[in-house]
């Protein structure tokens, strides 16, 4: 896994997105995703520089999956993190070693949750991280709630920084 | 503790790192900035120590910004806070204003906590701010906190009616590189820089200067001041004031888990002000101080230690005697706290604080405020606190601190042998146990509304002059009185917040009860004691205070934004009553309930488009009276409005210009006793490198 100390290389593991056919409730917005970007920045060890973004489609989803992947093809800027995207299939989700990913259609996130990788799972589905189906959820309109999954990012060995972690919510 | 030279303390002052060093861009300590930019708002830890966003605060506060310092057209920071619903802020000088929180309001207000960074500055003699004498530059500024009601469970026993905490930029995550030069009326000029260093992604510092000077306003003959040999305006009219100051800061993140932070400051400052009493002076104050702050995220949760010292020597002038008296002040803090999120509900925090603070005379001058060759009064105290947050449900949460000061205050030095005859070192030696308690529960039925019930109580200790002070001579002493009860405020409060979308801004209401205990000043009657005239430090009495808050804020997708607001406050007072030539008197000018306005109508409205910036604002008092100085003589003060505005050209990236007016309607009203409070302007010009 590549580290995500700062360096002057700036390439950083991927985020994934997973989206459904229609931009339903969940939906991912441009200012979702700089939210993202942001929160990323609170993680321990903090992400930082330029990111590749994983857009996750299954074969429903794939024309919206390139729609989006257009709007966004010159990075999508969020402080001092870059999130540049970039297609991946569903299939190839869990296998990818992507350390990140972004689920838009929870349903079908069980098989990601459960595949015991180390990684970020996030979604703008509101109360996946209530249930368990995200690790992380995050909604900017209207306003910013991010709440955190503690079983799950344990289990993924995953952490937030101290003072970040004490203005989420935590489930 | 050894005073160090004034070279010294200036060396120590801009002491750099020479070491550059690897370690994490972002350590474990509060990234305000990076913070507000991920939730879209300001955020803040002065409500209960945790960091938090402003929205959810469970104390009624409000965060101030640095846009909207910028935008304010204020020369000083009390002119920033008049946009606060609930303040009072009296001017007594050109440079000197005092806050009042929900009334309360004279000259040398000093039941509100003031600090920068979590350090206290008020002086140890009477617990003042003198804001003339603050190292520290408006451009600095990342926020101004401001929290309404008692904090001291948090803050310590001077968080008597509330806290202002002025939190500056951090040089590693908020680079400031600013120079501004302005001139204006009164013969005013200002030039202020600040330049940041940053020497690696981890370690950076910033250098800040300013100089400062102007006339000052006027002072009307009053007939009842004291009689005086000088004419009444020299302490006043022929002095300018004054302000030089240099200051450093310098943050290094040691590694992702650490980071240490140190501070300090140098000012030098000369300046027109009034004491309780509402006398007129003339103060000179050469002012140091450091901070240092280590943060520690572990496994034990967030570790925050810190210590401080406050240096001051102060000169009085008072008009009534054109005498000068002198006084030192001296403040060590060290505290350590702790900051745990056990589960996911539950927030805890503890810590333990020691505070030693000297208020003695300077340099064994005769006439020191504390005595002669040098007397000194010190207060000593240890405190323990410990802060609870529970997430009862994802809608309701409720807060508890709690905290106890044990204290300890005894005195040191030659007493006056006028004084001696009836006093002795042995009866300032006194301990004392207050309590501090805050409780907020907290209420958010929807993502727009939030209900909140507060009850806090809070001490507060008596300032070194109050239990010590021999000032005087000829037969007439002011002195302070040690074995009075601490003053005690205990303070109810229900608040709503409503965010209005439609006009994108927000709606709040608060009601609000206090009962204050105890209160504390220098007697206007003499007492003939042994043949001598004394003027006492008395309990006051006791007042009951009840009052409420409206505000309305909204905004524009045209960059228009806009706010009003009105206060109310009824105080009643129940002075101690004393038999003076056969009838029965107040024996000293804390009569609240007169020197407090009642009603208090505020409003601000700016746009910012392009290049352009503007605003314009003000707050409207109704009347309410002053007292001649040193008398329990009351001096009508009529109602008056306050407006201030600002107008900014950005004429390039890197250069902005200004126009700046302060007082725009009411030139020459009178806001304390005589002293006639005159319009503003200033130019300046402000680069960005």
């Amino acid at each position: 896994m590549a580290s995500r100390r700062r360096a002057a290389c700036l390439v950083m593991p991927a985020l994934s997105l997973f989206l459904t056919a229609t931009a339903a409730q969940g939906a991912v917005t441009t200012k979702d995703m700089q939210i993202i970007g942001r929160m990323l920045g609170f993680f321990d060890p903090p992400y930082t520089g330029s990111i590749q973004v994983g857009i996750v489609y299954d074969a429903a989803g794939k024309a919206e999956a390139e729609a989006l992947m257009s709007s966004m093809a010159s990075g999508v800027n969020a402080g001092a993190i870059t999130l540049q995207p970039k297609l991946v299939a569903l299939s190839d989700a869990v296998a990818s070693g992507v350390p990140v990913l972004l689920i838009m259609n929870t349903n079908q996130s069980s098989q990601i949750m459960q595949a015991g990788r180390k990684a970020v799972v996030i979604s703008t589905q509101p109360g996946c991280a209530d249930n368990g189906t995200c690790m992380v959820s995050v909604q900017s309109d209207p306003k910013v709630e991010i709440t955190l999954n503690k079983a799950a990012a344990e289990a993924a060995g995953i952490k937030v920084s101290a003072s970040f972690r004490m203005m989420i919510k935590e489930r | 503790m050894k005073r160090l030279s004034q070279s010294s303390r200036v060396l120590v002052g801009a002491l750099m790192l020479s070491t550059t060093l690897p370690g994490a861009a972002r350590a474990q300590r509060i990234d305000y900035g990076s913070l507000q930019e991920l939730f879209g708002e300001p955020v803040t830890t002065s409500a209960t120590g945790k960091p938090q966003r402003a929205s959810e605060s469970p104390a009624t506060m409000q965060i101030i910004t640095a846009d909207e310092i910028r935008k304010s057209g204020a020369f000083t920071i009390p002119q920033i806070l008049e946009r606060v619903a609930g303040l009072d802020i009296v001017t007594s000088n050109i440079t000197q204003q005092s806050i009042g929180v929900r009334g309360f309001a004279k000259p040398q207000a000093t039941q509100t906590l003031i600090m920068i960074n979590g350090r206290p500055l008020f002086t140890e003699d009477l617990f003042e701010v003198e804001w003339n004498a603050l190292a520290i530059q408006v451009q600095d500024i990342q926020q101004i906190e401001v929290v309404k009601g008692p904090a001291s469970a948090l803050f310590g026993f001077n968080a008597f009616r509330g806290v202002v905490n002025i939190i500056t930029k951090d040089p590693l995550q908020s680079p400031v590189n600013t120079a501004t030069i302005a001139a204006g009326n009164y013969d005013y000029f200002k030039f202020s820089a600040s330049k940041t260093i940053p020497f690696s992604p981890s370690l950076a510092a910033r250098i800040s200067a300013a100089y400062q000077e102007s006339d000052q306003f006027k002072a009307k003959q009053l007939p009842f001041d004291y009689p005086t040999t000088l004419p009444i305006d020299t302490a006043l009219n022929g002095r300018k004031a004054k302000h030089r100051s240099v200051s450093g800061d310098i943050v290094w993140a040691i590694n992702d888990k650490s980071s240490l932070r140190v501070e300090s400051g140098w000012v030098n400052a000369d300046h027109s002000s009034q004491w309780t009493t509402f006398s007129n002076v003339y103060s000179r104050q050469d002012a140091w101080s450091m901070r240092a702050a280590y943060s520690l995220d572990s496994d034990l949760g967030l570790i925050n230690i810190s210590g401080y010292v406050n240096q001051v020597d102060l000169q009085w002038t008072p008009n009534y005697s054109g005498v000068p008296v002198d006084s030192y002040s001296e403040a060590i803090e060290t505290r350590a706290e702790d900051l745990i999120k056990i589960g996911t509900d539950h927030t805890i925090r503890l810590s333990a604080e020691y505070r030693r603070g000297t208020g003695g005379g300077g340099n064994n001058k005769v006439t020191d405020v504390f005595g002669i060759n040098g007397a000194r009064f010190i207060q000593e105290t240890i405190a323990l606190g410990g802060m609870w947050d529970w997430a009862l449900s994802p809608t309701v949460s409720l807060t508890n601190s709690l905290r106890v000061d044990f204290g300890k205050q005894w005195r040191e030095g030659t007493i006056f042998p006028d004084v001696a005859r009836f006093r002795q070192n042995s009866d300032y030696d006194r301990s004392m146990t207050p309590l501090s308690f805050n409780s907020y529960l907290t209420w958010r039925p929807t993502d727009d509304d939030t209900l909140r019930l507060t009850v806090g109580g809070a001490p507060q200790l008596t300032p070194a002059c109050e239990s010590a002070c021999q000032t005087g001579g000829g037969g007439v002493y002011y002195i302070g009185s040690p074995g009075l009860p601490l003053a005690r405020i205990t303070a109810y409060e229900v608040a709503y917040d409503r965010n209005l979308d439609a006009i994108g801004g927000l709606f709040r209401a608060a009601l609000w009860y206090q009962d204050i205990r105890h209160s504390k000043g220098f007697a206007t009657l003499p007492a003939a004691n042994a043949g001598v005239l004394l003027f006492p430090v008395v309990d006051g009495g006791n007042s009951k205070a009840i009052g409420t808050e409206l505000e309305l804020h909204g905004s524009a997708s045209n960059g228009v934004y806009w706010s009003v607001d009105y206060a109310y406050v009824d105080i009643n007072d129940d002075p101690t009553m004393v038999l003076f030539q056969g009838a029965l008197a107040v024996n000293h000018p804390m009569e609240w309930e007169k020197t407090t306005s009642k009603h208090k109508f505020g409003g601000r409205i700016g746009v910012q488009q392009g290049p352009w910036e503007a605003e314009i604002g003000g707050k409207h008092y109704s009347g309410r009276y002053g007292f001649a100085g040193g008398t329990s003589i009351p001096i009508r003060v009529p109602s008056y409005t306050n407006v201030q505005g600002r107008v900014a050209y950005k004429l390039s990236d890197s250069l902005t210009l200004a126009l700046t007016g302060n007082n725009l309607v009411d030139n020459h009203h009178v806001e304390t006793n005589g002293v006639r409070i005159g319009t503003r302007y200033a130019l300046s010009v402000t680069a960005q490198f």
